[in-house]
């Protein structure tokens, strides 16, 4: 009898949490689906008081219309931008990493520390001097000037690498070098194809912020031949205007959605990874 | 690449010793150099740079000049410094504590082996991925003040909605709301990983149906996750530290009269409006000590945690 009242209650208390975390998740993403559902209305539909929750009729030309602000140009802008970052950061921290977890050298710990040192530093505290020292270079609005100085933050991925490379088994750095292996067919040949995990987890989180990176672009890269997706939405953003530029809210929506399908895809896909990058940085530290 | 290794391949198979340790340091040099090049010329030197620039007079233009310390002095004749930096804290103390406090319900109420959970969870993390640029589009249509859902559904209380991001009074909070919005994600990610560690009869203890559930999530659960707490209160207090500068800069530019400028914007206007860059580098190292200030107990209290174990 009471086992029965215990049971009960428990399944109501689940339904109640059930329930919560319906309610909850809905609300939260809200911003999200009515941007989805405004992107598919007509201007008078998506401008009218009382706002519309659904769309009365699908209009996907907006969609078609939304890719002359993303066009396919800015797609390639952004994809050349982050692809550039993550690779050549990678390849630098990949390398670096390694060198400093597996080939003892005197300065081994100090370079570490030197590493670790941004981790204190607020962001603004360089953006300035650094846009000066991308002019000094020639590099304001030029490809390097986007893409290097970004590079450049490789603390966070050397770190990342070093501590998946001090766990590397040495049994089997050893076992190569005595059979005459170099040391770039030990990162590469050895090391390499058992590093998917960090790379995967260092991937995930450089694409996203790449992608979705903002100041800095505007700063260096405000030429059409350079500008990416952010640049480009930032002067349809109404704001507290609440006015639209040249074209209306619901094709700003659809070029808005179109810009962060790829890393919501992505994510979607990849999600594992991601969460395994987030959480594996708290769980160490 | 390959055959620079086939031939390094050759050498080492000579199996001389020494050549062995030239050739070591050669590919040691080869690994870090580049890392260590780059990572020097855009990030130790642009913030060596800053902390010298906040001891000079310069427009861009013109020469760098070395005015010691009037950059600082004249922090204290500037009537706009205190309020930016008010308006920082006011940043800071309406928006860390709901993310982190907020991040950590969600988190238990997601910390749960149910049908479609991942689905739910997915939702919650879906903001991560969304760009500052995309957030602005979506919650400017929110905020509305005649076509936007808040006040649309304040309306149907019967309550007339404020302008939001167009009022001097709700901007502020408005900003801070779409910050809160785009930082839960990682809060919660990170509170699911701290909740994966702690066993399983605890969590049976405290178990979220009957009576009480509500206390007994603050008295036993969230004392289990206390590590996580640290290391979100510390990530969540530099994101509000620079986050808000960048919704204000996309959606209000600052305004309504300032009401959005924390100190980060005011010195990105004075460098690149005003082009004072000596003394934007003085403010923003007024943010650094401010956060020194905030920063150091929390890392103090890690650090004596750690030792106790």
């Amino acid at each position: 009898m009471a086992s029965s009242v215990l049971f009960t209650q428990k399944r109501s208390a689940n339904f109640l949490r059930y329930s919560v975390i319906v309610l909850l998740s809905l609300l939260f993403i809200f911003p999200l689906l009515y941007l989805v559902s405004g992107s598919l209305m007509t201007l008078d539909a998506v401008s009218v008081y009382p706002p519309k929750l659904l769309p009365p009729s699908l209009e996907w030309k907006n969609y078609a219309e939304a890719l002359s602000v993303m066009t396919p140009r800015i797609f390639f802008n952004t994809i050349f931008f982050t692809f550039g970052i993550l690779i050549l950061q990678l390849i630098l921290s990949f390398t670096a990493g390694f060198a400093l977890a597996k080939m003892p050298f005197k300065y081994a710990a100090l370079i570490v520390a030197i590493f670790a040192v941004p981790v204190f530093l607020p962001t603004n505290i360089s953006i300035i001097p650094l846009y000066l020292v991308t002019y000094k270079l020639g590099l304001l609005n030029t490809w390097g000037g986007m893409i290097l100085p970004i590079v450049g933050s490789t603390a966070f991925g050397t770190l990342l690498f070093r501590q998946f490379m001090v766990n590397f088994p040495d049994g089997l750095i050893d076992a190569a070098r005595m059979d005459g292996a170099s040391w770039p067919r030990v990162l590469f040949r050895i090391v390499l194809p058992l590093a998917r995990p960090p790379i995967a987890s260092y991937s995930a989180i450089t694409f996203l912020t790449a992608w979705n990176m903002y100041i800095w672009p505007l700063m260096v890269g405000n030429r059409e031949e350079l500008r990416v997706a952010t640049v480009q939405l930032a002067p349809l953003i109404a704001g507290g205007t609440g006015f639209y530029g040249k074209v209306g809210p619901n094709v700003t929506y659809a070029a808005a959605l179109l810009s962060a399908l790829p890393v919501v895809l992505f994510f979607l896909w990849a999600q594992r990874w991601f969460i395994n990058a987030i959480a594996g940085t708290g769980n160490d530290s | 690449m390959s055959s620079v290794a086939t031939t390094q391949q050759r050498k080492s198979q000579i199996g001389q010793r020494n050549k062995l340790k030239r050739n070591d340091r050669f590919w040691l040099a080869i690994f870090v150099s580049p890392n260590l090049f780059m990572y020097t010329l855009f990030i130790l030197v642009p913030s060596v740079a800053g902390v010298l620039l906040s001891f000079c007079e310069w427009n861009i233009l013109g020469p760098i000049n070395w005015v010691g310390l009037e950059n600082y002095r004249r922090l204290l004749d500037d009537e706009l410094l205190i309020p930016s930096f008010i308006r920082t804290l006011k940043f800071l103390a309406i928006g860390v504590l709901p993310t982190v406090f907020g991040g950590f319900l969600v988190a238990v109420l997601l910390n749960w082996k149910v049908k479609g959970i991942g689905i739910f969870r997915a939702m919650f993390f879906l903001p991560l991925t969304i760009s500052s640029a995309v957030a602005g589009i979506a919650w400017s249509s929110i905020f509305n003040p005649e076509a936007g859902w808040i006040n649309r559904i304040l309306k149907i209380f019967g309550i007339t909605g404020p302008e939001w991001l167009a009022s001097f009074t709700w901007a502020l909070p408005s900003v801070t709301i779409i910050v809160i919005w785009l930082s839960l994600p990682l809060v919660i990610i990170l509170y699911l990983a701290g909740l994966q560690r702690i066993s399983p009869e605890i969590l049976e203890a405290a178990a979220l149906d009957g009576a009480n559930a509500w206390q007994r999530v603050w008295q036993i659960i969230f004392p289990c996750v206390s590590a996580t707490t640290i290391l979100v209160l510390a990530i969540e207090i530099l994101a509000f530290l620079s986050s808000p500068f960048e919704i204000s800069l996309l959606m209000v530019q600052g305004g309504p009269l300032d009401a959005t400028t924390s100190l980060a914007y005011y010195a990105y206007k004075m460098a690149f409006e005003q082009f004072e860059v000596g003394y934007s580098a003085a403010l923003v190292m007024v943010q650094f000590f401010a956060l020194l200030v905030v920063a150091l107990p929390i890392i103090q209290f890690r650090r004596y945690r750690r030792a106790k174990g």
